[in-house]
């Protein structure tokens, strides 16, 4: 079934809608993020255009982390008094963070710093925690143990050390820490959240297992529960400023609410250990598909300045943003003024667009991909639960 | 149904405010109520959906 998306004027397959909804729901769920990363550039390579990609992905997100943090919670993965103090800290490294991006876009450097930014977290994020579960695995193996969890990492054990006045103690997380420790993690990834302008569900969950301590299924529900404050807030901002398309936003629920069960479901069945090793395998994806938008973007700056004097000269609009917005809307007069113009600037306008498709499929795929590594783990988790189950009722009934 | 989406797009357009919160509201109610609809299939099924040990 074809629908029609008025607000950001796209035709959209409903099928597809689900689909990413209920892959990125799984990723969600199972990792603790709301998976923006994923779902923005799997919007565009549909026909979104960017501001409208991030808008309604936030949207969705505002209800699929609820439907994943009332999950976690029954599983006890939520670490309330932790999540509070850390949305308070976040939302002033975020407001730091969105500051210095300001400044940057003055002296016109903001694209290029912040993919760089981007791809060195995401490459020294998932190279970390892949050298880690290798580690942690061949030292299980040596010793014929099953590791299931990392414990505290040594950064970690660092910031337990520091004794500055008020201690909290987090009993969920079964850790008393400084609250300037928490209060600091959450202001740098707050930071660099609002740098990136992302929700930071992946920064913030590495930061609460190796800088804060906390288990890796606490860190995913506490994450979550932050993620919710922060996409009903982002859901709000962004539908203030027109940039919702709320039909393809509750198409995408639908699934994402059926995924983001199954994804946190998974937890239970899954080592924290593992849960690392997906985790780190993902950002390495990431940092691939953020290479070809760079490389995407490279070709964009080819041909945009030209595009933009010339729907300055024949619509009069003066604000920057105006004119990217008439850009968006007015693809067919774009495309007759690019079939104008010289074969290099023709062949930049299409390189940009193929390569923009590439990071949109690869995310697509890897999220396809892992959620179904997901599901078949949740799956064979509950059968071995429900086989043991019966097993010691027949040794019961033996008895 | 066209009708509803005439609606929506209009309010998109006229008044920002109203939009926003009926944004929040509608994911907010759709998210809780398939969350919770889920839940009951997983207890009708048998799926324990109890506390998980730590691993630490």
């Amino acid at each position: 079934m074809e629908i029609y998306l008025p607000i950001a004027g796209v035709e959209i397959m409903a099928w597809q809608l689900v689909l990413l909804g209920l892959t990125v729901g799984i990723i969600g769920g199972f990792f603790g993020v709301g998976g923006a990363f994923m779902v923005t550039p799997a919007l565009n390579v549909f026909g979104f255009p960017m501001a409208y990609a991030i808008g309604t992905d936030m949207a969705h997100i505002a209800g699929k982390s609820i439907v994943a943090t009332m999950k976690h919670r029954k599983l006890g993965n939520v670490d309330i008094r932790l999540g509070l103090i850390m949305v308070i800290f976040t939302a002033i490294g975020i407001e730091g963070g969105a500051t210095l991006i300001m400044y940057l876009e003055r002296i016109g450097r903001v694209g290029p710093i912040v993919r760089i930014t981007y791809m060195v977290l995401l490459f020294g994020l998932g190279t970390y925690m892949l050298q880690e579960y290798f580690k942690l695995n061949s030292a299980g193996k040596s010793q014929g143990k099953d590791i299931k969890d990392a414990g505290v990492s040594s950064l970690a054990q660092k910031m337990h050390n520091l004794k500055l006045w008020p201690m909290i103690q987090l009993k969920t997380s079964g850790l008393t820490v400084s609250l300037w420790v928490v209060g600091g993690v959450a202001m740098f990834t707050g930071f660099l959240a609002g740098f990136l302008g992302v929700g930071g569900g992946f920064i913030r969950m590495p930061s609460l297992i190796y800088l804060i301590g906390c288990p890796t299924t606490i860190a995913v529900g506490t994450d979550l529960f932050e993620v919710m404050i922060s996409g009903a807030y982002g859901a709000f901002s962004y539908a203030m400023k027109a940039r919702v398309e709320l039909v393809a936003a509750v198409v995408m629920l639908l699934g994402a609410a059926v995924g983001a069960q199954f994804g946190t479901t998974a937890t239970k069945y899954v080592k924290g250990l593992i849960i690392r090793l997906y985790f780190s395998v993902t950002m390495l994806l990431s940092g691939v598909s953020v290479i070809f938008k760079h490389i995407s973007a490279g070709y964009k700056s080819e041909y945009e300045p030209m595009l933009m004097k010339w729907v300055k000269a024949t619509t009069g609009l003066q604000d920057k943003i105006e004119i990217k917005d008439w850009i968006v809307m007015n693809k067919v007069a774009v495309k007759a003024w690019i079939a104008t113009q010289s074969a290099a600037m023709q062949s930049a306008y299409s390189l940009e667009k193929v390569w923009n498709s590439y990071s949109g499929y690869l995310m697509l795929g890897s999220a396809c991909t892992l959620s179904l590594i997901i599901i078949v783990k949740m799956v064979q988790g509950i059968a071995k639960e429900r086989k043991l189950a019966e097993q010691s009722r027949a040794v019961g009934q033996e008895a | 149904m066209e009708n509803l989406l005439t609606w929506i797009t209009e309010l998109n357009k006229t008044d920002h405010t109203a939009f926003a919160i009926l944004t929040v509201v509608t994911m907010s109610g759709i998210g809780v109520v398939i969350g919770s609809s889920i839940e009951l299939i997983f207890k009708i099924l048998g799926i324990k959906t109890n506390k998980i040990e730590i691993h630490h």
